[in-house]
């Protein structure tokens, strides 16, 4: 377990994130190659705070905030996928057109 | 090899096949499923460095939170696919390849500065931070929290009353 290795992963997370994005077919698709990317970037944070530098609290604290960027996100998506469903009344069971 | 060792080998196994699963899935559930397996990977690998703020809040956020509020938006409101065209599909390989390429070469040849110094622990700096240096801050975010949850209330009890009423109060 070395801060290279860690990068890769998070490196392997980001190029599949990039490409799933690039290939998405849905709304929710990209929503989901959206969080791998932060997720990515998240666990690179967490290496270089861990593994890296003068090991201070706040690349912890900034890793915790992009986890909460990545959630915050994915809410407004979902609610306004949600939304939109509702406003053309296409809810409950339909398939929505996009 | 030790605990964190293996933990971190299976935890990165984890995350990157459900990414794949997630980068390949034609279906909303196996790649939310996927998607949820990959963070709780990424959460494996933050509790192998060490980080276990980071990895309960991985776990309950991205990993049990964010799926299961997908899964209910894809059975509430379902989405009809796009076709796949073959030319994307190739495309999108072609630029994950290169990137991750790209990625690898460079965090390779960096010199990465080695760590040095007593670590420190998130959540005990956060609480000293919090209560002296950005106190202000903190005190300030609680009143913006308070006013819009006041804002919520006032705009929740306009919504349920007759149009000319909330036409008033907005």
């Amino acid at each position: 377990m070395t801060l290279t290795t860690t990068l890769i992963v998070a490196a392997a997370l980001f190029s599949l994130g990039l490409g799933a994005f690039i290939g998405r077919r849905t709304v929710l698709g990209a929503l989901l190659a959206f969080e791998l990317m932060m997720a990515s970037a998240v666990l690179a944070v967490a290496a270089l705070t861990t593994l890296s530098g003068s090991r201070s609290a706040l690349g912890q604290v900034v890793a915790a905030v992009l986890v909460g960027a990545a959630m915050a996100a994915g809410v407004l998506v979902i609610g306004a996928h949600l939304a939109g469903a509702a406003g053309r009344g296409e809810g409950g069971g339909g398939a929505v057109p996009r | 090899m030790n605990w964190a060792g293996f933990v971190f080998g299976a935890a990165a196994t984890l995350a990157i096949l459900g990414a794949v699963v997630v980068a390949v899935a034609r279906g909303a559930a196996p790649a939310i499923a996927g998607f949820a397996l990959s963070m709780l990977g990424v959460a494996g690998v933050c509790l192998a460095l060490g980080d276990d703020f980071l990895a309960i809040l991985i776990v309950l956020l991205l990993s049990a939170v964010l799926p299961a509020v997908l899964l209910a938006a894809a059975k509430l409101a379902p989405i009809a696919p796009r076709p796949p065209r073959p030319y994307r599909l190739a495309a999108a390989a072609l630029v994950s390849l290169i990137a991750f390429g790209a990625l690898v070469t460079v965090i390779v040849r960096t010199p990465w500065p080695a760590a040095g110094g007593a670590r420190e622990v998130a959540a005990s700096w956060l609480g000293w931070s919090l209560l002296t240096d950005g106190v202000a801050a903190f005190e300030l975010l609680g009143v913006l929290l308070a006013v819009s949850g006041i804002g919520a209330l006032v705009l929740a009890r306009a919504a349920g009353r007759p149009r000319g009423d909330a036409d008033r109060v907005t």
